[in-house]
């Protein structure tokens, strides 16, 4: 789960990382009384999505007069915000955090992950804040510090202490830099954090170490014991599919090509989508059904793949092992009816009552596409998506030639006359 | 998988009470020689039970000293999964099978911290489970699809692990 900046801040003070003065926004009139009760002369205005790179893509402004806040609340709050991580129709804009300014000396990176490798937390910083951090670890490796964190000492003075000199911290900020990192490795931990990061974190002119941003993720399946997180939630910023798909109890993730595909499993769901692509084409999404998927369920992820309009073909792939095939067979059949498909849908089904399942499909008189294995069904859908795309080709050109067949009759008539 | 369980395996169940350990220790038990394998279950509220004639014992130690087990499954749910991992890592079992999945990461890093040194083998969590064709299954697959074969077979995801099991 993912958090606004301003809610991370929130967090990080409680734990201790020094953070600058702020409030969050929802209108421009509340960022105005926020840049008030600051005070200073110098705020910042920062737009509240969950995707990053915000600052590129116009979402962070400084204003150096009231009237500048007041103009740039307005223009941030409501702004379809894009950024690398938006996709071209970006993000609008909801929420706002307006803070004091900054005297930056010294730009810096913090990042801590669970590393899968060595199955502990890791601690990354680099003398290189403020960009991409991907682009410093392709370009200047050496310049990414890292530590593992042992789960039972917690992180060590020792090499907090390396990781800060290693990374520029002055040693008038030594002792300031060691509590920030102990204080962000004590909240993660705290929190069930998946990934905090603090891009950003800033030496200022008095030698103050601060977070300038928060970047906080929480790993899902611990929320249950942390009810005050997932109060945080907001629903926003979430894929409305991805949303109707875990009321559902559905494993729905959309993706950007136009093949939708329903498989049981999460393992043959990837495996579905890396044929499809073998073949030439692109998954629309990522749709596991789980081990009890019943008549509903079915009908229900059916109707979540075809609301994404890029949809032009679907690609059911089944292993039935204790799921049954006719069980699913007779969902599909329900499904199929009931949202009057008109896209291409082709089937492969394996397993326990196959047989049964196959005769279900054939005797509904849908037009269904069976195939006999995964192989087999991906070429079988990408071709039905190609036929489609050149059949309406040839519509249009059709069209086109009756059209122009159409004006030259009646330039041939206006001529006569 | 043969190298890891066979005809002479002795299995305790670790939520053997909940929906789905009596599910699966039914058709575990049904399958080849099930019925002598699975000798114990594990719950602390329900010792001196049984289910369907298996023994239920309160902790791991006393299930693994009363039958000589010395595999466990579990079925325990996410929140309490890591906590029951550790204690047959404890009891010091040869093998342990964890099926549960949504275990928190943080959980899963303090335990896998605790097993640096010690004997037990871990399968999963979020694991199928383990079967050697027509001896033994513990697990959550279906007997069925396995055929006996000369080689082992372990992969990180459910279905692409069963390759040659007709589910891919």
């Amino acid at each position: 789960m993912k958090i606004h900046e301003y809610q991370g801040k929130e967090i990080f003070r409680k734990y201790g990382v020094r953070t600058p003065r702020g409030f969050p926004a929802f209108s421009v009139e509340e960022a105005l009384a926020a840049a008030k009760k600051l005070g200073g002369k110098v705020w910042v205005v920062k737009a509240q999505i969950h995707a990053g790179g915000r600052g590129k893509g116009g979402g962070v402004k400084v204003a150096k007069s009231l009237d500048e806040v007041k103009r740039l609340a307005r223009s941030i709050l409501g702004m379809q915000l894009k950024t690398h991580q938006t996709g071209p129709q970006g993000q609008k804009v909801r929420r706002l955090l307006v803070e004091e300014g900054a005297d930056i000396k010294k730009e810096l990176y913090a990042g801590m992950v669970v590393d899968r490798v060595s199955q502990r937390v890791v601690l990354m910083a680099s003398s290189e804040g403020g960009m991409d951090i991907e682009e410093v670890a392709a370009k200047t490796p050496e310049k990414i510090r890292k530590v593992t964190v042992d789960p039972t000492q917690g992180l060590s003075d020792a090499d907090a202490d390396e990781i800060a000199l290693g990374i520029g911290i002055p040693e008038a900020s030594l002792p300031q830099g060691r509590a920030l990192f102990k204080a962000l490795y004590k909240c993660f931990d705290d929190t069930d954090a998946s990934l905090a990061e603090i891009n950003p974190l800033i030496i200022d002119a008095k030698n103050q170490v601060i977070a300038l941003d928060a970047k906080l993720n929480f790993d899902d399946n611990a929320l249950f014991r942390h009810p005050e997180i997932v109060a945080l939630r907001d629903l926003d910023e979430e894929d409305p599919l991805e949303i109707e798909a875990s009321k559902h109890d559905l494993n729905y993730i959309s993706l950007d090509g136009n093949i939708a595909c329903m498989v049981n499993g999460a393992g043959l769901a990837m495996a579905t989508m890396d044929t499809i692509k073998l073949f030439g084409a692109s998954p629309a999404n990522f749709l596991d059904v789980g081990g009890g998927a019943t008549a509903e369920k079915v009908t229900a992820a059916f109707k979540i793949m075809l609301s994404n309009r890029k949809v032009k073909a679907i690609l059911v792939n089944i292993f039935g092992g204790i799921m049954k095939c006719d069980t699913i067979a007779s969902g599909v059949v329900q499904a199929a009816r009931e949202v009057k498909l008109s896209v291409p849908l082709v089937v492969r089904m394996k397993g326990t009552n196959e047989d049964l399942g196959k005769k279900i499909l054939k005797d509904s008189g849908l037009p269904i596409i069976s195939a006999d294995n995964m192989a087999d069904a991906a070429k079988k859908v990408v071709a039905a998506v190609k036929r489609n795309a050149a059949r309406k080709n040839t519509a249009k050109k059709t069209t086109a030639k009756k059209k122009t067949a159409k004006r030259k009759t009646a330039k041939r008539k206006a001529k006569k006359k | 998988m043969s190298i890891l369980i066979d005809t002479d395996t002795r299995v305790m169940t670790q939520g053997i009470t909940g929906k789905t350990g009596m599910f699966h220790t039914q058709t575990s038990r049904a399958y080849a020689n099930g019925r002598a394998c699975f000798v114990a279950g594990v719950n602390p509220k329900k010792a001196g039970e049984d289910f369907e004639g298996i023994p239920i014992y309160g902790t791991v130690a006393d299930a693994k000293k009363a039958t000589g087990a010395n595999v466990s499954v579990i079925y325990v749910p996410p929140p309490f999964a890591a906590a029951a991992i550790d204690e047959a890592v404890d009891a010091d079992l040869d093998l342990v099978i964890c099926i549960t999945e949504g275990i928190p990461v943080r959980d899963m890093i303090r335990t896998k911290h605790r097993m640096q040194g010690k004997r037990t083998l871990l399968v999963g969590p979020n694991c199928p489970g383990v079967i050697t064709p027509d001896e033994i299954k513990i697990g959550i697959m279906p007997g069925h699809i396995h055929k006996r074969g000369p080689v082992g077979s372990a992969a990180p995801t459910r279905k692409r692990r069963r390759n040659g099991s007709g589910s891919t």
